[in-house]
């Protein structure tokens, strides 16, 4: 039987793992290897994807894929057995320490004063940021969402300047299935640091020790880091790291990152293996005897063979012999070998799978994960159910339940909304507005009395008052949007999201994961665009970019809350809600159009570990909330400002820089009437209208500023609701701002960013008209 | 023109200087201004070929 047709709650053995190429290669990674013990938790609420628990964690797996994973009924699932209690017998090897002796040819110090580099390195969601703000200080936002980091981020250990640790994003192994794997893998490899800092999940500790297992082969000096120690205890597990150092041979060290528990002492390791150069003292894991010893002999004898192409080409030994033997395409062609050498090496492989009875990379990922089993078998105790675990499983009836995880989530999304526009964001943002009129009303009078030439007096109040003061009044909304958005991140919610959304998502030919890119997009479309890189497949990070400016922005929210309080005040909450459900419609359309022309295929595949809910760290939400807010005001005081400045003085003079006594005469109006008639159409024919738009683009905001200094209070006076409608539509639609460009840019290149500000314009423009044309009408 | 104006004209004139001075120093630590989340994402692949993959 396969794995889709096994029932909820039955364990199981898998006994072949089908499919083929890097996919299969990822299946293998995470553990879903012939043998291994599995057991369905329960279907999304449309009948796919699944979640299943297999070492110990939870994975969902679409049906699809299930089905070409052969399984027979077991017994019992192995968490299920009860555990048995370990006792220390090693003594304390002393790897990594100061005082304790080492092997000299295992040690070559680095002069004093060399800097020290550290990559940290570790499975998604195991702890690594969190660590990584521990050692250096720093404030980086940490997320319950398999894919946090993104991008690299370096830093010096606090106390040690001489040092410098990268936060790599994290990854399931060096296996080359996302693009973060292969940055992860090409910076040990090719930036050489001096010392890996492993961080290992103490409460998963299976998986997280297959990436270990690489790392040690990679032969470079190395720490390993058992995060979570304390909720491991909490419930009843223990790891006997003695044993655990003399079987690794690396220094172990005992963390809690969220703590700050054990961070000294990894410390002291890291900074101690850095400098001594200490590797590690194993790089082999397959045993003689183990089925014939028919992966032994077959990696011994291709080490032998490749050792100076290896050595040519700077991949350490035990790790190129393993990725020859998968099948890494880019290790190969790295290697450089003969057709005589690649025709023995392949005859070595077929011979190993006919004695090993698995394929290549099976047998690989089978003798890794039995070292693996045989390392906790000694060393670790692990909770018979943390209470993590079960609090998840309560909470998961109801938020991930067949009837009730889209109501829910359609709840828990209109709440967000609500709360951000009308009860705390946009109480928040009218004692802001009374605190700035105020303060422009004190200025004013001020100005007035000291006899302020009337242009200073106009650039300062109807200039900078009015164009920085309307924006700055939306940060309350800006700041409350994101406070939501982090605690549904942070709490593990979103993961669920892509989960249950996954069947939905493949109509429009995406995966479940890039529902997390949409919804962070809701916030901003630049951390949106870089998470993409989360997606293994390069068509769905493509789409999935294309289709994020279509989730309105916050920067976007001042524009609409201007109009809508000048045309709209009845309806207020329904078209702000509309407006953001006509940017997902819009990017529904788009992406079946894409899905029948640019990028058909089909999705990529669903595999993806579910996190244990967590409760949201308060310093965590509140750096993140202050750094938000930090920003915001930043922009405010630097493009926003110069922006007001020049749009004022353009507006002000003519084009022999004389004072103009009618805007129409101003540069503004003469630039913008370029552009003016393509806009009359759509009821934008205004130049001020247009001149507001064209700065949109800087910074959305600007919108509403240049809109504040070109109409004063009349815009309800001047435009019509059909304009007004037109107009929101278009902002909602049109390019995003430079920020969002530079950064499609980066991911895409620039014909794709150059086609995107095209595209989306286009797309404005259209809706805009048939919006215009409908109001109009009524 | 007044001493007034003249402070004003000053005050207005430094702002415009530090934000551009600050505009200029964000973009060659590669951070961005977009006021979102990318003040902290680096923006850059410090030679690591991370882009080109």
């Amino acid at each position: 039987m396969t794995l889709k047709e096994l029932q909820i709650g039955s364990p199981a053995v898998i006994t072949n793992v089908g499919g083929e190429g890097a996919l299969r290669q990822h299946f293998l990674d995470m553990g879903v290897i012939p043998g291994a013990r599995v057991k369905i938790i329960k279907y999304a609420p449309m009948g796919d994807p699944m979640e299943l628990k297999i070492h110990g964690y939870q994975l969902t797996l679409r049906l699809d894929d299930a089905a070409k994973i052969d399984v027979t009924p077991a017994d019992e699932y192995e968490d299920d057995k009860p555990e048995p209690s370990r006792k220390s017998k090693k003594s304390h090897p002393g790897l990594g320490e100061t005082g304790k002796s080492h092997p000299e040819e295992n040690s070559k110090p680095l002069p004093d004063g060399t800097l020290l580099t550290f990559a940290l390195v570790g499975n998604q969601n195991c702890g690594k940021t969190t660590l990584f703000n521990q050692l250096t200080g720093s404030n980086q936002h940490v997320g319950n969402f398999p894919g946090v980091t993104v991008d690299r981020k370096d830093g010096a250990i606090k106390g040690h300047p001489d040092t410098l640790v990268t936060d790599l994003p994290g990854i399931y192994s060096m296996s080359p299935y996302s693009s973060e794997e292969i940055v992860s893998r090409n910076f040990v490899l090719n930036d050489k640091p001096r010392a890996v800092i492993n961080i290992v999940d103490a409460t998963n500790i299976e998986r997280n020790l297959y990436l270990t297992m690489q790392l040690l082969e990679m032969d470079v000096p190395m720490v390993v880091a058992i995060n979570m120690m304390d909720e491991l205890t909490a419930n009843g597990g223990t790891i006997d790291i003695n044993e655990m150092e003399e079987l690794l041979g690396v220094p172990v060290v005992p963390i809690s990152a969220a703590k700050n528990q054990g961070i000294h002492e990894l410390i002291e390791h890291a900074i101690h293996v850095a400098h001594y150069q200490e590797r590690p003292l194993r790089h082999d894991f397959c045993e003689e005897n183990d089925h014939g010893g028919a992966v032994h002999r077959s990696l011994h004898g291709i080490r032998h063979l490749i050792e100076d192409h290896a050595r040519e080409a700077g991949i350490p030994l035990h790790f190129a012999a393993s990725k020859l033997v998968e099948g890494d395409e880019l290790i190969i062609s790295q290697l450089a070998l003969d057709d005589n050498e690649k025709e023995m090496i392949e005859h070595i492989v077929l011979q190993m799978e006919t004695e090993r009875g698995l394929d290549r990379s099976a047998s690989i990922a089978d003798m890794r994960y039995s070292f693996i089993h045989k390392v906790t078998g000694l060393c670790v105790k692990k909770p018979r159910k943390s209470k993590e675990s079960i609090r998840s499983a309560k909470i998961d009836r109801i938020l991930t339940g067949k009837w009730t995880a889209i109501p829910l989530f359609v709840l828990i999304m209109g709440l967000v909304f609500y709360l951000t526009f009308d009860v705390i964001g946009g109480t928040l943002q009218g004692l802001l507005e009374n605190l700035i009129g105020t303060l422009s009303d004190i200025t004013d009078k001020a100005l007035t009395s000291g006899g302020v030439n009337p242009v200073l007096h106009g650039l300062i109040i109807d200039g900078i008052f009015a164009g920085l003061g309307s924006v700055l009044s939306f940060l309350p909304i800006i700041v409350t949007l994101f406070l939501f958005l982090s605690l549904l991140e942070d709490s593990g919610y979103i993961a669920r999201v892509a989960f249950f959304m996954d069947k939905l998502l493949r109509k429009i030919g995406l995966s479940g994961r890039s529902i997390v890119p949409m919804l962070i997009g809701f916030g901003c479309t630049v951390p949106a665009v870089m998470s993409t890189r989360t997606l293994p497949s390069e068509r769905d990070r493509k789409m999935t970019i294309l289709l994020t400016p279509f989730m309105s922005c916050t920067a976007k929210l001042p524009i609409y809350a201007f109009f809508v309080d000048a045309f709209f005040p009845k309806n207020k909450a329904l078209i702000m809600v509309g407006l953001y459900f006509l940017g997902i419609l819009t990017g529904i359309i788009v992406a079946f159009l894409f899905r029948g022309t640019i990028f058909k295929g089909e999705a990529v595949p669903f595999v993806m570990e579910l996190p244990n809910y967590r409760l949201p760290g308060v310093k965590n939400v509140a750096l993140l909330l202050w750094e938000k807010a930090k920003d915001f005001l930043q922009k405010a005081f630097t493009i926003i400002l110069i922006a007001t400045v020049v749009i004022w003085l353009l507006q002000s003079f003519d084009t022999r820089f004389d004072l103009v006594s009618d805007q129409q005469d101003s540069m503004l109006a003469i630039i913008a009437g370029w552009i003016t008639p393509v806009m009359k159409p759509i009821g934008l024919g205004d130049w001020r209208i247009v001149t507001s738009l064209i700065s949109g683009v800087m910074a959305k905001e600007s919108v509403v500023s240049t809109l504040e200094i070109l109409f004063g209070q009349e815009v309800s006076l001047v435009m019509s609701k059909a304009c007004a409608a037109s107009l929101l539509v278009f902002s909602l639609l049109y390019t995003p701002c430079v920020a969002a460009i530079a950064s499609i840019r980066r991911e895409l290149g620039r014909k794709w960013a150059a086609l995107v500000v095209l595209w989306q314009c286009t797309i404005a423009w259209i809706a805009a008209l048939i919006v215009f044309q409908i109001a109009s009408l009524i | 023109m007044n001493t007034a104006d003249i402070l004003i004209i000053i005050a207005i004139i430094a702002a415009l200087v530090l934000a551009v001075l600050k505009i200029v120093k964000n973009k060659r630590q590669g951070k961005s201004s977009c006021g979102c989340d990318c003040s902290k994402c680096g923006k850059c692949d410090k030679g690591t070929g991370y882009l080109s993959h």
